[in-house]
């Protein structure tokens, strides 16, 4: 559904040039979820961004359902954006204080066509209650809600239109433990129930175990490693995917943590690395890694390492 | 016992009422021991850790029963000079979320390490200039004598964490309460940042609180959990019993809330409701609107029932 | 708990004095004639340099003195307020709208459209206010609407400034990146999202600026830039009497003391109101 071919984003800054993503290939696959994984810096978001076309690639094309998304006229635009929506990370800011929860889930409707109040008001309604709010809820303001609550209405908002795809940024990371089940859950049963294809943005990996079928590993804006989760999470191949993979604080007090596994700083993408992008943390660096910088190789597991048999 | 508290209440006197934040805890931690204070937002656990240095919100928060002691010695009693010069910063130190907010970005590092050394007469002249380099070393910032100058933003997150630890152990402090410190980092930051607590606790024999709402970091590094809810202590207990046999139910049920590694279950359990307001909280068990195992009883404050060595619960299903 | 604990909740803690001084200009300024005491303009040369009624000389009926050629000073303070009024509305009305205007254009969209805009206001900004009012009222007749076009060339360029500043931050929200990513066009919005999270900023700048707009227009009314004879306006009640000063301080003491009290009134409820509104603006 959709497919992202090297897809590159560099941005000018008076400090140099920050290449934020660099060459990004990967696929989604219709009614499944991918999950992009990374540090803070890899670049999840600036390609979360670039799918929303709230930016636009220097490089490489993004396709939705066959057709280059930035090629898309201004009335094939609009149709885009009626099927591809978002749910963000802060329940608190996503949502604007001064609209009542009603309107800002119209918002979307409206913005394309308007088929009358009433039909509006049902909608809404409609929405509302998939997921499991009261349509009371529609007449109050978003600060009478909690966190999770406020999440349900942002996804409620990107409901109200029937997308086909929704990209999820950290949906859960600013909830509580106990409320973020409860908000996997509603996307786990409205995927179902609706078709919908996910493309989620996670830090968490034991979430991204749990919610996607597919992952990207990203680092410092390349893919280190991509494939079915349960394949890249049994046997990672890349070092980093490895590293992050023993990183992971395990609710077990017998789980040993790995430090070694990644020593060392994220590097800035302003100038990293020449080569293999990870090579100054990898245990496993050889001279290669330093001046060639891999290739993502292998499908449907695919990884960046030059160390990695295919 | 290098901190006793005994059942601690702090209220915080806001226009809408009384928010009962820290309801009657009671916790004790011993030489060279980490607790984890694990609950989520709105348990009280922040609130616990800055009541145990009185760094309470001005005029709303108030200590109104309980003790601290501190090697035996009373805390809630201490005049607000004495514990300035003596506690804080110098025999319970404490180490927040978010380096960039702890740290002060017009100063150098150098200066913000020297000033607890040097207030609380640690070090003079130049035996405090090799102190600084001495505990930046310790916390593991590479080459910390030519980054005196250096200011906070020069570092990366990560770093930022280990210059706040420094200036936490830099007048080596009987108590270090770390309040979230890799809620902020990346995951392979984290672990660094983990390891770093632990070393630091076997060279200085520091009591550990770790406030966190995140299990596997808790898992991690504490010998002992406190689990908070609603503002009171509801398990307690040595830390393989509280995640192999959790007794509570919230305790249950935080834990089967949480996606883990390797685990093969489709659906997580969530659960239903919210925590209760602590303005006016229920008079019985604070759980009991969302417990799946409620009963008539729970209407009437349970409890803390005795389990096994070291490990209770406030539940009726237990007594 | 306190003594205004009988009053709802909004009204607590208001500033009463100066809303009672704001209150009094606003009444003389629409219904100033009825309440007079005397015609401002009436000239009665047996009552001139009548002092306040406290001194030695007064009467009783000229509360606040009589001037050079016997009018009553209280009823000209009291028709002069008309024009401060008129002018404070028209000078904040337009030059906050096109101020707002440019500010948010100029924040939204940032790139070469800010460029170009942020020169403008640096220009405007860099051209000392009096010298604009001597061209303009060398080129336009001097008068009430001279001194509204002034300020508010004047002035626009502040309220662009700060709104900018404010929508640069707003526009990195998440409901206004959900909003562009639903296909909303860019008028709406403005309209529905930028609009309404600006107006408080709006609505305290607009108060702040009172204050500085009945001191810009009494300046230029006193350095014969502004309002003419025979109209009144403080600015121009200072101008006539600074000659007096000696034998009559109560005709130049008088308006002056309007002018301060309107302002500070002014100023202690735009503070006021931008606590109640949004304590963040604190530093404005």
């Amino acid at each position: 559904m959709l497919d992202l071919r090297g897809v590159t984003k560099h941005y000018r800054t008076r400090r140099g040039v920050v290449r934020a993503v660099e060459s990004v290939s990967f696929a989604v696959r219709p009614k499944t979820t991918m999950a992009l994984v990374g540090e803070s810096g890899c670049g999840k978001t600036t390609i979360a961004k670039m799918i929303l076309q709230l930016e636009k690639p220097t490089g490489g094309s993004i396709s939705f359902e066959g057709r280059d998304i930035a090629a898309l006229d201004a009335t094939a635009l609009k149709a885009y954006r009626r099927q591809v929506m978002a749910v963000f990370q802060d329940p608190y800011a996503s949502l604007n204080p001064r609209l009542r929860v009603g309107t800002i889930i119209a918002e979307p409707i409206l913005a394309h066509a308007n088929p009358g109040r009433a039909a509006v008001e049902r909608r809404v309604a409609e929405v509302l209650d998939v997921v499991g709010m009261p349509a009371g809820a529609a007449r109050l303001y978003p600060h009478e809600f909690s966190g999770g609550q406020r999440q349900r209405i942002a996804i409620a908002r990107a409901l109200a239109l029937r997308p086909r795809m929704m990209v999820l940024d950290e949906p859960v990371s600013a909830l509580d433990v106990s409320i973020r089940a409860q908000v996997l859950n509603l996307l786990a049963d409205i995927q179902q129930e609706f078709g919908l294809t996910y493309l989620i943005i996670a830090h968490d990996l034991a979430l991204v175990e749990h919610f996607s079928d597919d992952v990207a590993v990203i680092y410092l804006g390349r893919v280190a490693e991509a494939g079915p989760t349960g394949e890249v999470f049994a046997t990672p191949r890349h070092p980093y995917t490895q590293a992050l993979l023993a990183a992971v604080p395990q609710p077990d007090p017998d789980h040993v943590l790995s430090e070694t596994a990644a020593a060392g700083e994220i590097a800035s993408a302003l100038d990293p690395p020449a080569g293999c992008r990870f090579h100054p943390r990898c245990p496993l660096v050889v001279d290669r890694c330093r001046s060639e910088v891999p290739e993502l190789r292998g499908a449907p597991h695919a990884a960046s390492c030059h160390l990695v048999e295919v | 016992m290098v901190l006793a508290v005994e059942n601690l209440q702090m209220h915080l006197h806001l226009k809408r009422g009384v928010l009962r934040a820290v309801d009657g805890i009671s916790l004790a931690v011993g030489e060279g021991e980490t607790l984890g204070l694990v609950g989520e937002s709105g348990s009280g656990k922040t609130l616990t850790g800055l009541s145990l240095l009185r760094l309470l919100p001005k005029g709303s928060g108030r200590i109104v029963a309980g003790s601290i002691k501190l090697d035996g010695q009373e805390l809630t009693t201490m005049s607000e000079s004495a514990m300035a010069r003596d506690i804080r910063g110098r025999r319970i130190a404490m180490i927040m979320q978010d380096p960039m907010t702890s740290l002060n970005p017009v100063f150098s590092i150098g200066d913000q390490v020297r000033n607890p050394l040097r207030n609380h007469d640690i070090a003079r002249g130049a035996a405090l200039r090799s102190a600084v380099v001495d505990v930046l070393t310790r916390v593991r910032i590479p080459s910390p004598s030519q980054r005196l100058g250096d200011y906070p933003h020069q570092f990366s997150g990560g770093q930022r964490q280990r210059i706040v630890a420094a200036m936490a152990i830099g007048c080596t402090p009987r108590l270090l309460v770390a309040d979230e410190p890799t809620t902020a980092l990346d995951v392979t930051i984290q672990v660094q940042i983990i390891s770093l607590l632990r070393q630091i606790q076997s060279d200085t024999g520091a009591g550990i609180i770790l406030i966190t709402h995140d299990l596997g970091v808790a898992a991690s590094l504490c010998r002992r959990i406190a689990v908070m809810y609603a503002g009171q202590i509801i398990e307690t207990g040595p830390v393989r019993r509280i995640y192999r046999m959790p007794s509570h139910p919230y305790t249950q049920a935080l834990l089967a809330a949480i996606p883990r590694l390797g685990d093969k279950r489709t659906r997580l359990q969530a659960i239903a409701g919210q925590p209760p307001s602590l303005i006016d909280p229920p008079s019985g068990c604070r759980f009991a609107a969302r417990c799946p195992a409620r009963m008539d009883k729970c209407a009437e404050a349970p409890p803390m029932v005795t389990l096994a060595d070291g490990h209770s619960a406030a539940c009726w299903k237990l007594a | 708990m306190r003594a205004d604990g009988w009053l709802p909740e909004w009204a607590r803690g208001l500033p009463w004095l100066p809303i009672l001084v704001l209150l009094a200009v606003g009444v003389c300024a629409l219904a100033g004639e009825t309440i007079m005491p005397f015609d401002p303009n009436e000239l009665d040369l047996g009552a001139a340099f009548v002092p306040p009624p406290w001194q030695e000389g007064g009467k009783t009926a000229y509360l606040l003195g009589a001037d050079n050629l016997g009018r009553d000073i209280l009823s000209r303070i009291m028709a002069g307020s008309r024009v401060s009024v008129i002018v404070a509305f028209y000078a904040i009305l337009f030059s906050g709208s096109i101020g707002a205007l440019i500010g948010m254009v100029a924040g939204y969209f940032g790139g070469p459209v800010d460029a170009v805009l942020m020169r403008l206001i640096e220009i405007q900004q860099s051209v000392p206010s009096i010298a604009l009012a001597l061209i303009l009222a060398a080129a336009l007749e001097p008068g009430l609407w001279t001194v509204v076009v002034v300020i508010v060339l004047t002035y626009w360029a502040w309220y662009a400034r700060i709104i900018r500043g404010e929508i640069m931050a707003l526009k990195g929200r998440d409901y206004i990146a959900f909003a562009r990513v639903a296909g909303v066009s860019t008028p709406v919005i403005f309209l529905r999202h930028l609009l309404p999270n600006i107006f408080n900023t709006l609505v305290v700048l607009a108060t702040l600026q009172v204050g500085q707009v009945i001191l810009f227009e009494a300046s230029l009314s006193f350095l014969g830039l502004g309002i003419q004879q025979p109209d009144i306006s403080w600015g121009l009640m200072l101008s006539d009497a600074r000659q007096y000063i000696t034998n009559a301080w109560w005709a130049i003491t008088m308006p002056g003391l309007a002018i301060m009290l309107t302002c500070l009134s002014a100023n202690v409820f735009g503070d006021w109101l931008r606590d109640r509104l949004d304590p963040q603006l604190r530093q404005l």
